[in-house]
């Protein structure tokens, strides 16, 4: 029986952690918006990255479907912003991806700022989209989406989210419209509410 | 287990570990790669290429991790060697997790320590199914490797991204991706048929090196009791032909006696005769030496006293030192006390050290020093020779029964300690090997 010992208390440990993360965070969110009532953006519009993550290839698409003058610039910099006059950012922090760039977190960080900051001060909107849901709510994207979306202008996220308990605080302190989805393809619908 | 050992096991685990966390550092060129097709395939809608990109993601994880594991398994092994042992699982253990988190920290990633755990405690069940043999390593690195493999489909697998499963940059990628392409049903049936597929192979092989390893073992059983078995009856025959010399020794005794009674029948009719008298005398001399003999040989603790010099007489006269290459030097100490011995006993039991001395130097050049010493409460035997001597290793055997290493009975030495032990002496071997051997024989007066 004794050999079984170190392998049971390591089970035990796991069965313990493994129902504490499917238990923290908020599941469901009561105060959302299926779609914004009025459209708030205009054509044309500046994709670009928070985080580098793969998933903007997917917003680039999404665009693409709703028939939209946009830019997928996941580099872009704060000077770039001057021709557009809508930017969806999207957070999702890849490791991969922020070194492809030959940058590090903080450089992206700031880069990030410095965007906000310009599309504040022109009154450019900011659609925060983050695609990533559960498999992207690490320290290093939270840190992203508490940097850009108390100045962003509309939010869309996934459902289910660990950290889905400080989006919502900071939405609704900031008082900012949230969509949460619950299938990537959904977010169509409030994504073509911001311009149509 | 030495220190020695321990030491190689540690240092060995933690260059393994050293290769295995800098190994998607040297890699970074072909996971930028990676990255690029799994953004590829949501740009072309490729789910073909987000399967390639799924492939290769395991391959880079099992390989990195295969490297971590081993690494973790060596390092354990030097705290406890028995994989039954809980401080061995909980060291394996710890180390992973230690290790997991020091990925996490260079890399500025996110593995599951969750998956961890239940990786390392499914390895450590399977490890218990596999016996302790030579090359036990190999079947073990295997069932690692299949596990690996395994449980790596589960961190693609989008159901369980809730319990912190694939939460790294790679897999929240790729599954990112599948869930624009399928809405997860590339990866939820991919990630679960290999888990399952590799789950069982992983269990099946488990299964067969445990039946192999038992009938190895069952064979080694049956070969050792062949083996005790062939000893016994050695042991018996040995017995048996003991007791015939003991009786054919003891029945020597009718003969001589009836000698005694005739010889001195004869002498007391041929009395006038003076040389016939001198040779009476020789004869009564010698019959009488002959059952003395006899008594020593039957009874071990029948003990005369004799003077050194005619001990040690008597054994040289029993020992042929024509060899002319050997130089044979006794010295005795002038002042030494007569010993009280059983003569023809412990007279063998010299002649055997001697011999075994001549044994080892065999045709080369050599001496042999045999020095007779009083001691303050004994008579000290020493015997030494420059023979190739006894390897540390085989100092401890000299004294089983049947160990030999120039294919002798092996008997020789076990009986000196035991005469030795029997006259409450002790006996003491020293080798330095090619240089000297010495043989201390100590006889309490």
């Amino acid at each position: 029986m004794k050999k079984y010992y170190g392998i049971f208390i390591l089970s035990c440990l796991a069965v313990i952690v493994g129902i504490y993360q499917s238990a923290t965070g908020v599941k469901e969110y009561t105060p959302m918006w299926p779609n914004l009532p009025a459209p708030i953006g205009e054509e044309p519009i500046l994709i670009t990255s928070a985080g580098q993550g793969a998933e903007g290839a997917v917003v680039h698409l999404m665009v693409k479907r709703l028939n939209l003058n946009a830019d997928y610039r996941p580099r872009a910099l704060a000077t770039d912003l001057y021709e557009y006059k809508t930017i969806i950012l999207y957070t999702g922090f890849s490791k991969n991806g922020v070194n492809k760039t030959y940058r590090d977190f903080q450089e992206e960080k700031t880069r990030i700022r410095r965007m906000i900051t310009y599309a504040n001060h022109n009154q450019i909107p900011i659609i925060l989209i983050h695609l990533g849901g559960p498999m992207r709510d690490d320290r290093r994207t939270m840190d992203l989406v508490r940097e850009a979306l108390p100045y962003s202008n509309y939010f869309i996220g996934k459902r289910n989210m660990v950290q889905g308990k400080d989006i919502l605080d900071i939405t609704e302190n900031n008082r900012l419209p949230i969509t949460l989805v619950s299938h990537t393809k959904d977010i169509l619908t409030p994504l073509n509410s911001v311009f149509r | 287990m030495n220190g020695n050992r321990k030491n190689i096991y540690l240092i060995l685990g933690l260059i393994i570990i050293f290769y295995g966390l800098s190994f998607p550092a040297s890699v970074y060129d072909w996971t930028g790669n990676l990255y690029e097709m799994i953004e590829d395939s949501i740009l072309y809608n490729d789910a073909g290429l987000l399967l390639k990109a799924s492939f290769f993601y395991i391959t880079w994880n099992v390989f990195t991790f295969m490297m971590i594991y081993s690494g973790s398994m060596l390092m354990a092994m030097a705290v406890s060697t028995d994989k039954n042992s809980p401080y061995y699982q909980l060291s394996f253990a710890l180390i992973v997790l230690l290790n997991v988190f020091i990925y996490n920290m260079i890399y500025s990633e996110h593995e599951s320590f969750l998956l961890h755990m239940v990786i390392s405690a499914a390895f450590l069940l399977l490890q218990l199914f596999i016996p302790k043999q030579p090359f036990s390593v190999l079947p073990q690195l295997i069932i690692l490797f299949l596990i690996l493999v395994s449980f790596s489909w589960l961190d693609l697998s989008p159901g369980l991204t809730r319990a912190d499963l694939g939460s790294d940059d790679f897999a929240a990628s790729l599954k990112v991706a599948d869930s624009y392409l399928s809405e997860y049903k590339i990866l939820n049936n991919l990630s679960l048929s290999f888990f399952f597929v590799f789950s069982i192979l992983s269990l099946i092989f488990t299964v067969l090196i445990y039946l192999f390893s038992k009938q190895i073992l069952t064979i080694k059983k049956v070969q050792k009791q062949e083996k005790e078995l062939k000893e016994t009856r050695d042991a018996l025959l040995e017995t048996n032909v003991y007791k015939e010399i003991h009786t054919l020794v003891h029945d020597l005794k009718t003969p001589l006696v009836t000698v005694e009674g005739l010889i001195s029948l004869l002498e007391l009719k041929v009395t006038q005769d003076e040389k016939a008298s001198t040779y009476f005398n020789k004869i009564n001399a010698a019959t009488a030496k002959m059952k003395e003999m006899i008594s020593e040989i039957l009874s071990e603790d029948i003990k005369q006293e004799i003077g050194v010099e005619d001990f040690i007489g008597y054994v040289t006269s029993h020992i042929s030192f024509d060899h002319v290459q050997i130089d044979f030097n006794l010295t005795i100490d002038e002042h030494v006390s007569p010993i009280k011995v059983n003569k023809i006993r412990f007279a063998r039991a010299l002649s055997n050290v001697i011999e075994n001395a001549m044994l080892s130097l065999g045709d080369q050049k050599g001496y042999i020093h045999l020095e007779v010493e009083g001691i303050d409460n004994g008579v000290l035997f020493r015997v030494e020779d420059n023979g190739p001597g006894i390897e540390k290793r085989n100092m401890n055997k000299i004294w089983e029964e049947g160990f030999s290493t120039k294919n002798s009975s092996g008997v020789g030495m076990p009986f000196v300690k035991q005469v030795v032990e029997n006259h409450q002496g002790a006996i003491r071997v020293s080798s330095i090997p090619n240089e000297k051997t010495t043989v201390e024989i100590f006889l309490p007066y």
